[in-house]
Formats: C-alpha cells, structure tokens, sequence
C-alpha cells in the first residue's frame, strides 16, 4: 500500500475516511443480521434435499473398459428387446375383438362347392376341408387362418380312398386358402369361389364365414 | 472396480443376467419376417407401419408376405406384391369409406388389382344401401378370374345388386357361370346368360349381411382335374 505522503490529499482524505470504523445503531445492526440469517436458511437443503443428497451430489464412478463394454452391451440389449416386444404387439395385434372361443359349439361345416359361407353361432367355426387327390402322398391347407404355414393343418386321407379332409377352426370372415399336395403343388380349391391373383402365380380360394349376426 | 471378491461376482452376475435376458426375449419375440432378407424386410416393415398410421390394419400386409415367403418367392417379388395389395387397399377405403371392413376391403383390393374399375366399387357400394359388400365383392373377383370382362362382370353384379340379389342369388351366379364355362360356353356369354335368369327381388331395403345358407351345406370334395 502507498504511504498517505505520496498520495493526491484528496485522495488520502476519501481513504481516511474509509479506514474509520463504520458505526451502525443497534437497530439496524440488528436487521441486517436478521436478513444474514434468513439467507443462511433458505441455502441450507431441507429434509427432502437431505433424503436426495447423495443422488444429486455429483461423484466419479471408475469403471473398467470390459465394464463399461458389459453394460452398453446390456443396454443396448434392454432397448432392443423392449423395441421387439413393442413392434410385436404393433403388427401381430388382432384385427378386431374376434377371438377363438374355446368350446363353442362345433357347428357342421365344411368347404363348399359354390355356397362360400360358413354359417356359425359364435366367433369361430368348425370348417372341413375336403379335397379329393388319390395320387397325393402328403395334402396340407394353408391360408390366413394359418399364417400359410403349411405344416399347420395336414389333412388325413379317409380310409376308403383318395379323398383328404381336415377340420379347422375358422374365426368370421373372409379367408383365403389353398391347398399343398406332396409339399410343393399348391392348388385351389377347385369347389370354391376364386381369389383375385395373388402375384405370386398361384390362385387362392376364398371361404366366408359369416359372424354371429347372421 | 473395487469391492470384496463376492461382489465383484455379483455385479458381473447381474451384467451377464443383462445380456442374457434380452437375447431370450428376442428368440421368443422372432419375427415371423425372420425368413426375409434384410431390405425386403425393413420395406414390408414400413408399409405395415404406414398401413398402421392411415388406419388399415397392417395383418393384411402381413398376410400377403408370409404367403409370399411360404410359396417361395424371392424378397423383391413379396415387396412389390405388397406395394401393389397395400396401395389397393388405400384405394378401396378412399372409394368405400373409412367404415368399411377388413374383409371388404380386402375384397375390393382383390377387385380392383384384377381390373374391376374404381367406379363400379363406388356403384356397386351405393346400391348396396348398408347391406354387406363382401359376397358381391368375392363373386366379382371369382368372375374376372375365371375370365369374364372386368366391366362385363362389374354390370352384371351392380344390375343383380339394384334388383335386390341377396348373398344366395350372387353364389347360384357364380356356380351357374362355372357350370357353364366348364360345358365349354365363354365366360361371358356364361355370365350373359346366367345373369338374365336372376328375376329381381324388388329393390334391397333392409340390411343383408352374410346370408348363412339354410342348412348343412352339402359335403361336396373337391376334385384334381
């Protein structure tokens, strides 16, 4: 610090004056530590921000690279698990709020040769599918109903000759179905309604089956 | 990592559990679009989503893939079949209206990639007056396929519609012209005929869903030809 001597006086004056202790009366001493107070408390956490204080207080977690690498890896896992269960349910959802009611009543049904409907009382009919094919080893029906999984419903050739049936299941509705005769022909059903062509240079057959109202 | 030995076991317990569960999942979770290859899959993926967004249920794209995958087409092949099914079925609601159901529209896609012309669907529709478009829709699909004229076949099941045809009328066409073409007559004069035998019941008032047939229908196989 300069010395006085060497100072400007009116400077020195003005620092003088500074360097004198400031006297305050006791009142408003007494605010001014009042307003100290009050700011101290409002800083200070709380009882919740005591409960939290450990997960807001910022810290350094050490993890090693094969760590670290583990727990991407288990992340990226989690989302893409919760993204394949979630695009499951998008696209594998039903359509409506048909559903297969298990023991309604089976009514009599069967692939019909010009009469493309299925009548039923409830959500889903018994349809039979017949098909005759006395050279066939092996006969499968396939559609919708199925996902065209031609392993789903084989047919079983009656005991008295060529001719192959199966009974399925059949929610109300229009549905689109062929045969596959020895794993590799697929047929329509030459005794039911025709479907528009496919584009994939095999026709399909259509089957109705009327809902509930009827 | 710091810990005792028996925690470092745990933590590493719990990542293995991490990766493990997820990899378990999605073997449950297999798509059934599994067997396509990767593009095919994500543009079938993406029509099914759009199909989804505009309201059309995305289990008829699904539907038309898994047949494709299951008679063995190629990926390219199943994309374009369902391009060409998913912007029918665009076309048939914004002909028949949002209220319309999956299996009418599903029938009038049909319709309308076999070439039945989008006028006559809208036709056809107003003169069904609530009644169900399906029956009409199936025989008029069966008609072009089996080679009758697409405005041939469209006349004769909007004419059959105005006089008041129920379900049971549109299934006996669809066997007589069968009948017919089988005997060697040309599918249309199959349907000519067939179509001027219908008499009319009075125009169509009352609401005609899918007409169950009156009983049993008879055990009749099919048979290779």
């Amino acid at each position: 610090m300069p010395d006085d001597d060497k100072l400007d006086p009116t400077v020195a004056t003005i620092a003088m004056l500074a360097r004198q202790p400031a006297t305050l009366s006791a009142e408003a001493r007494a605010r001014i530590m009042l307003a100290v107070q009050a700011e101290t408390l409002r800083g200070r956490p709380g009882r919740p921000g005591r409960r939290f204080a450990w997960f807001l207080e910022p810290r350094a977690v050490r993890l090693s690279p094969l760590g670290s690498l583990a727990l991407a890896a288990g992340l990226v896992g989690v989302g893409l698990a919760m993204g394949l269960v979630s695009r499951a349910r998008t696209l594998l959802a039903p359509a409506g709020d048909v559903t297969m009611t298990a023991g309604a009543p089976a009514l009599p049904g069967t692939t019909p040769a010009g009469v493309p409907v299925v009548p039923t009382g409830a959500t889903a009919a018994q349809v039979k599918f017949v098909l005759v094919a006395p050279q066939a080893r092996q006969v499968t029906v396939v559609g919708d109903f199925n996902r065209w999984n031609p392993s789903a419903h084989p047919m079983e050739r009656t005991p008295t000759g060529g001719t192959w049936t199966v009974t399925v299941p059949l929610e109300a509705g229009r549905h689109e179905y062929s045969f596959v005769v020895d794993g590799q022909h697929w047929m329509p059903d030459p005794a039911a309604p025709l479907a528009p062509d496919d584009g994939f240079g095999v026709a399909n057959s259509v089957l109705l089956v009327s809902g509930s109202e009827s | 990592m710091i810990g005792t030995p028996s925690a470092r076991l745990g933590r590493l317990a719990a990542v293995a559990l991490l990766l493990v569960l997820p990899a378990t999942a999605a073997s449950q979770q297999q798509s059934p679009l599994s067997r396509l290859d990767a593009m095919s899959r994500y543009q079938i993926e993406n029509f099914m989503d759009s199909a989804a967004r505009i309201g059309i249920p995305p289990e008829a794209l699904l539907s038309k893939t898994l047949e494709g995958i299951s008679k063995g087409a190629p990926g390219s092949r199943i994309v374009q079949v369902v391009r060409k099914q998913f912007a029918a079925l665009r076309e048939a609601r914004s002909t028949l209206g949002p209220e319309t159901s999956i299996d009418e529209l599903n029938a009038a896609a049909g319709a309308l990639q076999s070439g039945v012309p989008r006028s006559s669907l809208a036709t056809l529709s107003s003169t069904r007056k609530g009644n169900s478009l399906l029956m009409p829709l199936v025989v008029l699909s069966d008609l072009v396929s089996r080679g009758v004229p697409p405005d041939d076949a469209s006349s004769a099941i909007i004419n059959m519609s105005r006089r008041g045809a129920l379900d049971s009328d549109f299934a006996g066409l669809r066997r007589g012209v069968e009948t017919d073409i089988l005997s060697g007559a040309s599918p249309a004069t199959a349907l000519d005929r067939r179509s001027r035998e219908f008499p009319g019941r009075g125009a169509p008032g009352t609401r005609n869903p899918v007409v169950p047939s009156p009983t049993r229908p008879p055990e009749t196989p099919s048979s290779i030809k």
